[in-house]
């Protein structure tokens, strides 16, 4: 799953999932004071996958190919919008 | 007609390798009540579904599927159809035929816009589209009063109809992240609210709240509030108010009568000094005030005896209070 582990989790920081995690694990902060040490930011685009990476490390099991699909969605996402404004 | 189906059917079990977790036997089949194919990495399911008339709950979630095939409208007694995350870019014209759906998790998918008959699905009480497409939904929305939970988070709403005056049994109420500049009047008819979620959307007004005196949740955060102008002493049963990331310049007084708040959060805002009676926030356990304008905090803060967790970084030099229950606090 190492390829998978080396995809960009948040455009804004350039962060990894591989990076996401380490953070996750390193830190006992609530998600919302988390995620902002991965996204370096307050925006909310990489929402849902980086959320639900949190909860994987909670719970000490990551579902690789979930975060992936999540990542997929909101690209896809991202264009359809793009296309509709 | 229908054995022929449930031929087919049990044909598409085999040639998708799936016979581990579904009958093949037809009588089985037949008498199936539920179907649980998550995560399977279907890219589509075959027309002969219907022949499983007799399905309960259907679990589709977490493959790959665009569409789904007209037959599953037959499904008279589905009553809970999950089909989270997929690739669904519509759904089939008679949606809405499934008289019997009470559950419905449509969330994680590509759907632009619903079909019209989805607004016969008037006996739902769990209706979930969050992170899809939508621009907007139907007037006919308003006809769903069995509805006691919602969630349309993260689409691309900009206006809401003004559908929620009978839903009198809502208790919880998802309209994150879309594109709201204002909500519909009759948000304040739903009496039995708990749970309100507006965050992330363009609001920089509300109407008044004041109604929704069972609400136990209310997020506002990442909207474009500059003033929280009505009453919320209203709201005696609040527990979890959370405000970040708007431009509020101060907090009301009001606040300050919400005798049951745990849980307070306006991060990232512009206020520059606290309500003198926060201390009254007695029941108060955490604390988000990080990345404002304070420099102090106002005598009372000392009452606050249940405090634990406190957020105070990024203001004007402020200096830890020396309150003795404080658990944690970003500030040394």
């Amino acid at each position: 799953m190492n390829h998978l582990g080396d995809r960009v989790i948040c455009d804004c920081s350039s962060k990894s999932v591989n990076e996401a995690i380490e953070i996750f694990s390193q830190t006992s902060l609530p998600y919302k004071k988390a995620k902002k040490l991965v996204t370096e930011c307050n925006r909310s685009c990489c929402r849902r996958a980086l959320m639900r990476l949190f909860d994987m490390v909670e719970f000490g099991d990551i579902d690789y190919e979930e975060i992936d699909f999540l990542i997929e969605q909101r690209d896809i996402k991202n264009l359809r919008i793009d296309d509709v404004e | 007609m229908l054995s022929s189906k449930l031929v087919d059917f049990s044909r598409w079990i085999k040639s998708n390798g799936l016979t581990s977790v579904v009958p093949t036997d037809i009588n089985a089949l037949k008498k199936l009540l539920v179907l649980d194919l998550s995560k399977k990495k279907l890219r589509e399911l075959p027309d002969s579904i219907e022949a499983l008339e007799n399905l309960n709950v259907l679990k589709l979630s977490g493959n790959r599927l665009k569409t789904l095939p007209k037959g599953i409208c037959k499904l008279k007694k589905l009553r809970n159809l999950q089909c989270e995350n997929n690739l669904l870019i519509e759904l089939p014209e008679d949606f809405g035929d499934l008289e019997s759906l009470l559950i419905l998790n449509l969330n994680g998918n590509h759907l632009k816009t619903l079909p019209k008959s989805f607004y016969k699905l008037t006996t739902l009480t769990r209706l979930t589209i969050a992170t899809n497409l939508l621009v907007g939904l139907d007037d006919e929305l308003k006809n769903f009063t069995k509805l006691l939970y919602l969630s349309l988070d993260t689409n691309n709403i900009k206006k809401l109809p003004d559908v929620f005056g009978k839903m009198k049994a809502l208790y919880y109420l998802d309209l994150s992240y879309n594109k709201l500049t204002s909500l519909p009047d009759s948000i304040s008819k739903i009496d039995e609210l708990e749970t309100l979620l507006l965050e992330g959307n363009q609001l920089a007004k509300l109407p008044s709240l004041e109604s929704h005196d069972m609400l136990i949740r209310l997020n506002l955060n990442d909207n474009e509030l500059c003033e929280l102008d009505f009453d919320f002493s209203h709201l005696e049963d609040l527990q979890i108010l959370t405000l970040d990331n708007n431009q509020l310049v101060e907090l009301p007084n009001s606040i300050c009568e919400l005798q049951r708040l745990r849980h307070l959060s306006f991060s990232s805002n512009l206020i520059t000094h606290l309500p003198n009676c926060i201390g009254e926030l007695e029941n108060l356990i955490e604390l988000d005030m990080e990345d404002n304008l304070l420099h102090e905090f106002p005598t009372s803060f000392s009452k606050l005896k249940k405090l634990k967790i406190l957020y105070m970084d990024n203001n004007n030099g402020l200096s830890k209070p020396d309150i003795k229950s404080l658990e944690f606090c970003d500030v040394e």
